[in-house]
């Protein structure tokens, strides 16, 4: 891979090396139309901003304002004053609501408790590779100084899965096993529990919807999918670092094909599952880490143990792959170099 | 390139042929500073409506400017709006970007040392990727530091995107020598 590391070095590079690059590698295509947006501001904010302001004609505007605003504050103060003058001071009524008693007071406290914990933070990040970035300006990484840090909940022990799939129906209402799916490329989707859950608390995360049920999560897409027509586009890489070597269509009630990705320096095989979606949602047991923050990429990660899979969508297509966590750079090399394939 | 006097004296003569003058002068130098802070969390679009930010504002208080103090206020103003951008794009605390992981991953735990390191590192990178000549550093330089796609990198360079394609595979191959002459 070091050809992969030395390539990353130019992602979000130093001060000093920003502005070489800036010198001598600045962007060579065409930016008249980028000017003319830039001017095209710059007159708007030139009719909004004022161009002077008379000094002459200030001072009995001025008096005037202050001397209304005062009459106003001494206005009020006079009528707050005579309504308390005559109120009637009555005497306390006894309360007639019932005191709480201590289990009420117990399931109330838990519930603030529990919703307190979770304000803090409904998404838990991937703590184990999230800094303190506490510099105002790294030289390095140019990242928030305040980002927070993640809740700290321990991952459970669930069973490791090397393959996972959302498992959906593109008409009904969408059910996902919260349990790991065992790793078929066609395999039925299990239902989840069918007793109605109260949502505890929901939160949009860049074109997703989070719930917190009491004891999972929901990861709902929030886009507007298109009607599916029973047909997925074509996909291909345009990346030289990593294979395109195979696609299948698998046999199953909609349409799903797999295309096989190849790193030709570590030999590594990666699959990537294309599905056409109505809608989806997708059930987190508690512990298990999610992360909807891609940046371009509409998608998010899902951690369960050492495996990971990340899940993204485009054009009411939705894509996945899994794998080991240490093939996270491999799978944002996909995302990125994924584009429909030429005719 | 222009001095500081002449482009003055073309805002005097007509503010919009001036202006597009500085613009033409500053808009590589300034893309390049705001891709470089926002290509974690934001897109080109992002990145040239940041562009287009900072040059009206420039082009706004130009006449503010003191005399021979254009080339650093352009400076200041870059890299200002550029994090203010960056922090406007990652506001939400509860997210981390998967490709600052990928730069952390890459980069591990830095310290001052390693920054050292890696700084040196890139240096040597450029100073490679500059020996492959035109059109081959161009091609590199759009693909890994400015995120292109192969048929974007096509329009700019007159070629096809297989061809690009083709170009950008054997100019990773040379590079990937040189840097093993380097060692």
């Amino acid at each position: 891979m070091k050809q992969c590391i030395t390539m990353g070095l130019l992602k979000q590079v130093d001060s000093v090396t920003e502005e070489r690059i800036a010198d001598e590698f600045p962007p060579p295509w065409d930016m008249e139309v980028l000017y003319q947006k830039s001017f095209q501001k710059y007159l708007q904010k030139a009719e909004e901003t004022p161009v002077c302001i008379s000094r002459h004609r200030r001072m009995p505007y001025q008096i005037i304002g202050t001397a209304a605003c005062l009459l106003l504050i001494v206005g009020l103060g006079v009528g707050i004053w005579s309504r308390q003058s005559k109120i009637d001071v009555k005497p306390p009524e006894p309360s007639t609501v019932p005191v709480a008693t201590d289990a009420n007071t117990e399931s109330r406290e838990t519930e603030t408790a529990l919703q307190e914990t979770q304000a803090v933070s409904t998404i838990v990040s991937i703590s184990t590779t999230v800094q303190d970035m506490s510099e105002p300006l790294p030289a390095v990484l140019p990242t928030e100084s305040d980002i927070a840090e993640s809740v700290s909940a321990a991952p459970e022990t669930v069973p490791e899965v090397t393959q996972t799939e959302p498992a959906l129906e593109t008409d009904a209402p969408v059910v996902v096993p919260t349990e790991p799916v065992t790793p078929e490329s066609s395999a039925a989707p299990t239902e989840a529990p069918t007793e109605e859950q109260p949502v505890i608390s929901e939160e949009q995360i860049n074109g997703f919807r989070v719930e917190r049920y009491s004891n999972y999560r929901k990861i709902v897409c929030t886009d507007a999918f298109p009607t599916p027509d029973g047909t997925l586009r074509s996909y291909s890489m345009d990346d030289d670092s990593l294979e395109l070597v195979g696609t299948a269509e698998v046999p199953a009630a909609e349409p799903v094909r797999t295309y096989e990705i190849r790193d030709p320096e570590t030999g590594k095989t990666f699959t990537v599952t294309q599905r056409e979606y109505a809608e989806f949602a997708l059930n987190v047991e508690e512990g298990e880490l999610i992360d909807i923050g891609l940046g371009r990429v509409h998608g998010f990660f899902l951690l369960q143990g050492e495996n990971c899979t990340l899940y993204w969508f485009c054009e009411g297509e939705g894509f996945c792959v899994s794998g080991d966590t240490a093939d996270l750079g491999s799978f944002m090399t996909i995302v990125r170099s994924f584009t429909p394939a030429e005719n | 390139m222009k001095s500081e006097p002449e482009l003055r004296a073309a805002v005097k003569a007509s503010r919009e042929e001036g202006f597009r003058q500085i613009f033409q002068q500053y808009s590589g130098y300034v893309y390049a500073i705001v891709w470089n802070r926002i290509s974690g969390v934001g897109t080109r679009e992002d990145a040239e409506e940041c562009v287009s930010d900072i040059f009206s504002d420039i082009f706004l208080q130009f006449d503010r400017i003191e005399e021979g103090k254009l080339q650093s206020y352009i400076r200041t103003v870059t890299k200002r709006t550029a994090i203010d951008k960056f922090r406007s794009l990652s506001a939400s605390p509860d997210t981390v970007s998967i490709e600052e992981q990928e730069m952390q991953e890459v980069l591990s735990e830095l310290d001052v040392e390693q920054e050292h390191d890696a700084a040196d590192l890139r240096k040597v990178l450029l100073d490679k990727i500059n020996a492959l000549g035109e059109p081959d550093a161009s091609i590199v330089m759009m693909k890994y530091f400015y995120e292109l796609k192969s048929d974007q990198i096509a329009k700019t360079v007159h070629m096809s995107p297989a061809a690009v394609r083709m170009r950008l595979s054997r100019a990773m191959k040379r590079l990937k020598n040189l840097l093993n002459d380097e060692k």
